[in-house]
């Protein structure tokens, strides 16, 4: 009696219980993480800078357009759906592709600042951030790196 | 849109296109080009929410043309054509923004700048950016708010002044501050439009115009957003149509005050606004003070990458002391309908690739104010309106 009892109680419950373990799930950020982290690549003359990520989260959603001694900051960044871009953005500032984006268009289209530059791979990321002067972009970290303010020279 | 207006953007438009590296190297580019266009569709049912709508049209379309170059260290020069037609808006080329900006890195924490010129006003979170889908969250901003429709919204829109703004990381997050003046301007077809009047029927003159906003992130993420924009105005209107009204001269005194919020999730974010609107009338026979109020609540929910949804519940009232129009029924005659708006809506939008956009929303609204006098113009007002949109964009 007891068990038959409490069964009727549990069935009327686990419907809401599953639809809401259902809603959750389909709330619960993508947890799909990378097999290498992300980490920050930056110009070489600038591997000394001090990154946090809330100064980094400033810079790539373009409201501080320099570094410190001044030069003007060149961001390079990965299209919106690569899954490089996807973990910088939530690994290293804690935030969403389309936080970014709705940042960039806002600066595009007030016109107060100038949005970052879209490039088509890993190397040409590489490329353009060590042979532009103010340079910052990501990639990925190589086997035991620490994240942090990586010299693309040396993440090849 | 006239064929002289259509030549000059369409020359724009292929001259960013066909410019070698706009599209592929924009930031390295001395000169920077950029833009969007996009062709929208409206159908509406009880009031019309643009002239035509009750018909369906598609004379609703924005064309932005804009770039920036960066002359010396700390220095943005940045400008933005404009045409567009849209509830509200007018259809002819304007220069929507050209401003000088120069920002200080003080400390690595820190930073201040300065902007001059024809310059976009910050207020809630989507003003300085308004007149391009791309930089909304959706077809329609929330009426509430952004005076869509109404014909207001050039006074918000960008103004001949200049701002002081800082940013700075600290222990509560990212801290945003702007405050700002313009000169005194002419803002006599703004409400003529707005109130449906001809155009030499009434002389608005804005003789003091003063913003500030304050945006927070909250936290280490930022997933917090909020936002508190302030809005001063003082107008002088004079009725210059032939037969002046008593009323003719008065002096207004406007002061806005919005609040923002925003939660960002992977998936989702909630996004909601509220403003108190005060309004000082005094004219040589009567001094009134009217306070209104309203906001939103949306819902987006990001599907993957490309699409995305929206539900909106919108509300406004012209008097917050009369949310349901009675008093104002006894005092005028109006039907009480044209002192609130309700509106839910509903969208979607889909973003195949960086260049494309296509949106949907459908809006039903239970009372008229807000709603575009000019667009109703010779009919009743009704109590209901049902409105499709649709529209097409392009980014290059």
């Amino acid at each position: 009696m007891g068990l038959r009892g409490v069964a009727p109680r549990v069935r009327r419950r686990s419907r809401p219980a599953v639809l809401l373990c259902a809603l959750l799930a389909w709330l619960t950020p993508w947890g799909g993480g990378l097999a290498h982290p992300v980490g920050v690549l930056v110009h070489p003359d600038l591997v000394e800078a001090d990154l946090s990520p809330a100064r980094l989260r400033s810079m790539f959603t373009l409201r501080t357009r320099s570094w410190p001694d001044g030069t003007p900051a060149q961001i390079f960044v990965l299209a919106d759906d690569d899954e490089h871009h996807e973990g910088f953005c939530r690994d290293v500032l804690g935030t969403f592709p389309y936080v970014l984006r709705r940042a960039w268009d806002r600066a595009l289209f007030a016109g107060t600042g100038l949005t970052p530059t879209v490039v088509k791979d890993l190397d040409e990321m590489r490329r353009r951030v060590r042979s532009t002067p103010g340079g910052i972009g990501y990639a990925p970290l190589a086997a035991g790196e620490a994240a942090g303010a990586l010299d693309p020279e040396q993440n090849l | 849109m006239n064929a002289s207006v259509r030549q000059i953007l369409l020359a724009a438009v292929l001259w960013a296109l066909a410019a070698p590296g706009v599209l592929a190297q924009p930031a390295a580019d001395p000169l920077n080009i950029r833009g969007a266009m996009a062709q929208g569709f409206v159908d509406s049912s009880g009031n019309a929410v643009l002239e035509g709508s009750r018909d369906g049209t598609f004379d609703f379309y924005e064309v932005a043309v804009n770039g920036r170059v960066a002359p010396l260290q700390g220095l943005l020069l940045s400008g933005q054509l404009m045409a567009r037609q849209a509830p509200g808006d007018r259809d002819s080329l304007r220069l929507d923004y050209l401003q000088l900006d120069y920002q200080h890195t003080i400390t690595p924490d820190l930073n201040a700048g300065l902007r001059g010129g024809r310059v976009k006003n910050p207020y809630g979170f989507y003003n300085s950016s308004r007149d391009v889908v791309f930089s909304r969250p959706g077809i329609t901003l929330p009426r509430s708010i952004y005076y869509e429709g109404s014909g207001f919204r050039d006074l918000l829109f960008s103004t001949d002044g200049g701002q002081i703004y800082a940013h700075g990381v600290n222990r509560l997050g990212t801290t945003d501050f702007v405050v700002g003046g313009a000169d005194e301007f002419d803002a006599s077809d703004d409400f003529s439009r707005a109130l449906g009047l001809g155009s030499d029927a009434v002389q608005v003159d804005v003789t003091q115009f003063l913003l500030g906003q304050w945006l927070q992130e909250w936290g280490a993420t930022g997933r917090l957003r909020t936002g508190l924009s302030l809005l001063h105005a003082d107008l002088h209107a004079s009725d210059t149509s032939a037969t002046p009204s008593p009323f003719g001269n008065a002096d207004l005194e406007v002061e806005n005050w919005v609040l923002s919020a925003q939660w960002q999730q992977a998936r989702w974010s909630l996004t909601a606004e509220y403003l108190y609107s005060r309004t000082e009338f005094n004219t040589s026979l009567f001094s009134q003070t009217q306070r209104s109020d309203g906001g939103y609540l949306q819902y987006t929910h990001y599907f993957d990458g490309s699409w995305s949804g929206y539900l909106r519940y919108d509300v406004a009232y012209a008097d917050r002391e009369d949310r349901d129009g009675r008093e104002a029924q006894a005092r005028t005659g109006e039907p009480r309908h044209t002192q609130f708006l309700r509106g839910a809506v509903g969208g979607l939008s889909w973003q195949p690739g960086a260049h494309w956009g296509l949106y949907a929303e459908y809006h039903h609204i239970d009372g008229s104010y807000l709603l575009s006098p000019s667009a109703n113009a010779g009919r009743m007002p009704e109590r209901r309106t049902q409105a499709l949109y649709l529209m097409l964009a392009y980014r290059f």
